[in-house]
């Protein structure tokens, strides 16, 4: 049994009012939804806020969904929605320069030379990613490390494949400008 | 060509005639095949970024109604039914032939009173009659009686499960407020800790400052001395050469 049809069990538990399987279910996902909203904003604490809001949404919403098949995509959906909706939340409050010095200014610990320059360049592409386009990051983020299809993706988000293509592409691009203005992108130039 | 074509191939999402076609014409265009070079730089640059452990899994959640909406829905059926029950007034009655199931107030019989043949009989009607009456008003007097009584055991029950299910929905208040609180409460915690922590470093950093200034004084003195010492060494060499008689170097 695949998780997506694990989780469809576990919903049509959730749906007759067992507690247990809507824990089953939440700790289940949660790296996932933990993971996209961690890169997205490239900060644990909002990873955490945001999950956590995910998930109340879900609680709430669980006992009329109708498809239960379509839950991974209503719930990356709910994460993306969400995750655009606490940048923007962030933006007004315009505290997002702060909580980004706050995450810089953790101790660097002596690491192995490779270890640290490898750490350096994660911490790099993170950052670009944060100085995206918030719809072309989602796109980024669903393709590259949940591997949606294009249709997928489309269904998910209630765009056309159309648009969700020539999204990727401009965010790839835009990421790569990115990377290049902070001096990552030289030794890592593909010989096809 | 387009940037969707691109895409779908960077991904692997073309047909195998689809992809054929596209890397033939990617030969023949140059600045195609660099610029998807350049994206797949890219995404190779992506994948440094791996998954990370959730620091935390705790899910706080808002508290659940008591009683689930499809119980909700039994109990409002279980009701209807019941109420329908105590208006109609279903009895049940067993034969020899068969049972029966009548709906509405029962009400015995009055028995058949035959015509009187005298007066002593006249006499026992009449006391029959007011005999039945009594047993009539009785009956009627035990019933509301009955009815009142579990009237008022309904109500106390239906109020003893309010105050139990209220007592339970606070508990789950308060609850939630105080993990909600203690969540609240953690965030300045950490900054605080953050601003207290970087201002004993810059303390220290200003004593070892401090103490790297005093150390390089006194060393300071301590090489002027040795330099004038030096000098007034090599001024005393330099006399004591000068002193020495011309005849005694030759």
């Amino acid at each position: 049994m695949n998780i997506e049809s694990y989780s469809e069990h576990l919903i049509g538990k959730v749906q007759d009012g067992c507690d247990q399987s809507l824990n089953k279910l939440f700790s289940l996902w949660y790296e996932r939804v933990y993971n996209m909203a961690w890169k997205y904003f490239g900060e644990e604490a909002i990873a955490m806020d945001v999950s956590q809001q995910v998930f109340i949404s879900i609680q709430k919403k669980l006992p009329s969904l109708k498809d239960p098949s379509k839950f991974k995509f209503w719930l990356y959906r709910t994460v993306v929605n969400q995750c655009h909706m606490e940048s923007r939340k962030l933006k007004s409050r315009s505290n997002l320069k702060e909580r980004i010095t706050q995450f810089r200014l953790q101790p660097m610990q002596e690491q192995p030379d490779e270890i640290y320059h490898r750490n350096e360049r994660t911490k790099m592409v993170l950052e670009a990613l944060q100085e995206i386009p918030p719809e072309q990051r989602a796109i980024i983020i669903m393709k590259e490390y949940e591997e949606l299809t294009f249709r997928e993706i489309a269904e998910t988000l209630g765009i056309s494949e159309g648009t969700a293509k020539s999204r990727l592409y401009y965010g790839l691009k835009n990421l790569r400008k990115v990377l290049l203005n902070n001096n990552i992108t030289k030794e890592y130039n593909y010989d096809a | 060509m387009t940037h969707e074509q691109m895409m779908a191939y960077l991904y692997g999402e073309l047909s195998s005639e689809e992809q054929a076609e596209f890397e033939r014409w990617l030969e023949q265009h140059p600045t195609a095949k660099a610029e998807l070079n350049e994206l797949k730089s890219t995404r190779s640059l992506l994948g440094l970024l791996e998954d990370i452990r959730p620091s935390a899994t705790t899910v706080e959640l808002k508290p659940r109604p008591l009683i689930s909406k499809k119980w909700m829905q039994w109990m409002s059926i279980a009701a209807g039914l019941a109420l329908a029950l105590m208006v109609a007034r279903p009895q049940l009655e067993v034969t020899g032939r068969g049972a029966m199931v009548t709906f509405g107030s029962y009400e015995k019989q009055a028995p058949s009173t035959p015509k009187p043949a005298n007066d002593d009989d006249a006499i026992q009607q009449l006391v029959a009659q007011s005999n039945f009456k009594i047993y009539k008003q009785l009956d009627s007097i035990q019933k509301q009686l009955g009815d009142k009584i579990a009237w008022k055991e309904q109500t106390l029950m239906t109020a003893l499960e309010n105050e139990l299910n209220s007592h339970k929905y606070q508990q789950q208040q308060y609850l939630t407020r105080t993990v909600n609180n203690q969540y609240q409460e953690r965030i300045p915690r950490i900054v605080s800790n953050v601003q207290s922590m970087q201002l004993e470093q810059r303390q220290e950093v200003k004593q070892m400052l401090n103490r790297l200034w005093q150390e390089w004084q006194k060393q300071r003195e301590r090489d002027m001395e040795a330099i004038e010492r030096a000098i007034l060494e090599l001024q005393l060499q330099v006399q004591e050469d000068e002193q020495i008689p011309f005849e005694e170097i030759d």
